[in-house]
């Protein structure tokens, strides 16, 4: 897809323009600002927004604005990953079950079934129980808690690109099951993956700072969002800014992510439009 | 139609019982020995080695699984390590918080997504349509958890209109919780009522009406409106799905004593028992009100048999 036809989308052109604000601001974060985001500074403690520090400090002393771009690098992060591990094993299960059907293909749905029996927050919640809090657990568990649901995508997506003659084609000149796979079913099965990809990673930051705000993700003084938020909790009275801004920040790219699957959707997949059933509904406000 | 329910109802206990065999397979690898927390780190062996014959846990997993599966038909699910305090217990004296949380957010959400919906389907496409679509994007991508602490900085701190956290009784202590909770799943809601009366109002029943002289409020309200419910139904119940998941969240930030913010004292304090009995309680109530919102719909809507 050309970069004129996602800018025909406003919204996606959006969402684009703000997810790219977001990067720069996270991949520049040294250069963009002089305070380090974990260095204490007891005398400045809880400072209002000003010419030296534009977004205030927190309880310790630092520099929000600092800790805000060096927390959009550990979003940014946890989304590609957690996104990233529910499209390799979801799409996987998914191609592998559609493709070969028979058993296999009950197993791996039904094992689908069973995960889906929670809500993914609630799935992601008991994934962190078990392995035990920290932000790479947390991705593991907000990558498994996506897997049901791109797994049905793509077993739903394949079955219909499976039929084509093309595959019949390419299977007659003596191509293998995996070449088939990989080289002629799942390019032609990416756009659905592509919009509920965009899409989960604004509802796996949500649900990620949700877990970190719980106590259970990225652990102080890691500058992760909802982690700031959780420890600057008890100062919501004194210096609200140290729980507004981070707050603000989430929103802003949950927003961005959301806007720009929208948008790819109408561009890339105009047909499902309205699904609820097999896609995921854009982030819940649930995390 | 009753052999749909009847069908869905034997397909609840299966369900179950694989979400059971995971929590039970999950949390017996999960790292940590639970005799070795219960008792402390400084536990005497022989103690240890007791307590680990007691729970069972030096039997092969299978026989563990089955014992426990024994149990849990019986709903016993065994007793809080932190508490020493049956499961069942610990959660049924949270059910009814979290219930009435529940049912209030829902009600919030429904009252607010279906009127921001009525109101952006009969003004589509001008500024009121605009700002609605607008505040419902924006309402999408709020954690709940920011908004929770920006209502309480609102109304506890700034106006000292409600008490910021806590149930001691009295409605006060229900309005912020519930609104949080309940405008978190309302933009769901007021798409799909936009979208839905949209729809409808371009079907030919609707010409029908006002080329015989309905008047439009009643076209609008009495034709329109009350098609358009059917599948409101449908995104409410799966609303619900994201409603338990920000009652955890919200139950926390509110000092709420319900299951939600059970389930993450458990987590934090590593209580397995009490873990994996939440964890079954929120399966079997997702489940059991899929199960519900799906013969509503059904009910509501006589064009759907389910065969």
């Amino acid at each position: 897809m050309s970069i004129q036809r996602l800018l025909s989308n406003h919204k996606a052109a959006a969402g684009a323009a703000i997810l790219a604000v977001i990067t720069v601001g996270a991949v520049l974060a040294p250069w963009l600002t002089p305070h380090d985001p974990i260095q204490q500074n007891l005398s400045q403690r809880l400072r209002g927004p000003s010419w030296e520090h534009w977004l205030g400090t927190d309880q310790y002393g630092r520099d929000m604005f600092a800790r805000i771009l060096y927390g959009a690098r550990i979003s940014l992060r946890l989304g590609l990953v957690s996104v990233g591990i529910a499209l390799l094993l979801g799409g996987a299960m998914g191609l592998v079950a559609a493709y070969y059907g028979g058993w296999l293909e009950q197993v791996l749905m039904r094992l689908v079934d069973v995960l889906l029996a929670l809500p993914a927050f609630l799935l992601a919640l008991t994934v962190v129980a078990v392995l035990g809090p920290g932000l790479n657990n947390v991705m593991i568990a907000v990558g498994i808690s996506y897997v049901p649901i791109f797994a049905r995508l793509t077993r739903a997506t394949v079955l219909t690109v499976r039929e084509l003659d093309y595959v019949a084609a390419a299977r007659a000149i003596g191509a293998g099951d995996f070449r088939i796979m990989l080289r002629h079913i799942l390019p032609n099965a990416i756009n659905p993956l592509i919009v509920q990809g965009t899409l989960a990673m604004a509802s796996s930051i949500l649900a990620a700072a949700g877990l970190s705000f719980l106590g259970l993700g990225a652990q102080p003084p890691t500058p992760e969002w909802g982690s700031m938020l959780a420890s600057a909790r008890p100062y919501l009275r004194l210096a609200h800014h140290t729980v507004t801004f981070p707050g603000l920040a989430i929103m802003v790219t949950v927003l961005a992510f959301n806007m720009l699957g929208d948008g790819l959707r109408d561009l890339l997949d105009p047909r499902s439009r309205g699904l609820h059933r097999t896609a995921p509904r854009e982030a819940g406000p649930a995390a | 139609m009753w052999v749909y329910i009847a069908r869905r109802l034997l397909a609840l206990p299966l369900v179950l019982l694989g979400v059971s065999v995971l929590v039970f397979l999950a949390l017996h690898l999960a790292p940590g020995d639970p005799a070795q927390i219960m008792l402390g780190e400084v536990a005497p062996r022989e103690q240890l080695e007791r307590l680990r014959q007691e729970l069972g846990l030096d039997q092969p997993l299978v026989v563990q699984y089955v014992r426990w599966l024994g149990r849990l038909v019986q709903l016993d699910l065994g007793r809080s390590i932190r508490s020493n305090r049956p499961v069942v217990e610990e959660i049924g004296a949270r059910i009814p918080a979290t219930a009435q949380l529940a049912a209030t957010a829902v009600a919030v959400a429904v009252a607010i997504g279906v009127t921001a919906g009525v109101v952006s389907a009969r003004r589509a496409n001008t500024w009121v349509d605009q700002v609605v679509t607008i505040v419902a994007m924006a309402g999408v991508a709020m954690p709940v958890f920011w908004q929770a602490l920006m209502l309480i900085l609102l109304f506890s701190v700034y106006l000292g209109w409600l008490p910021p956290s806590g149930r001691l009784g009295g409605w006060q202590y229900l309005v912020l919780p519930a609104v949080t909770l309940g405008t978190s799943a309302a933009a769901a809601i007021t798409r799909m009522t936009r979208s839905t009366m949209l729809e409808v109002l371009g079907l030919d029943f609707i010409r029908t009406a006002r080329a015989k002289g309905v008047s439009e409020a009643r076209v609008f309200f009495h034709h329109a409106l009350r098609n358009a419910l059917v599948p409101v139904v449908t995104i409410v119940g799966l609303e619900f799905g994201s409603l338990m998941a920000g009652a955890v969240i919200t139950e926390t930030v509110f000092a709420w004593p319900g299951v939600g913010r059970l389930v993450v004292d458990a987590i934090r304090s590593r209580d397995l028992p009490v873990v994996q009995g939440c964890v079954l309680f929120f399966a079997a109530s997702y489940a059991l009100i899929n199960l519900v919102v799906d013969v509503t719909y059904a009910l509501l809507d006589p064009r759907i048999r389910y065969g």
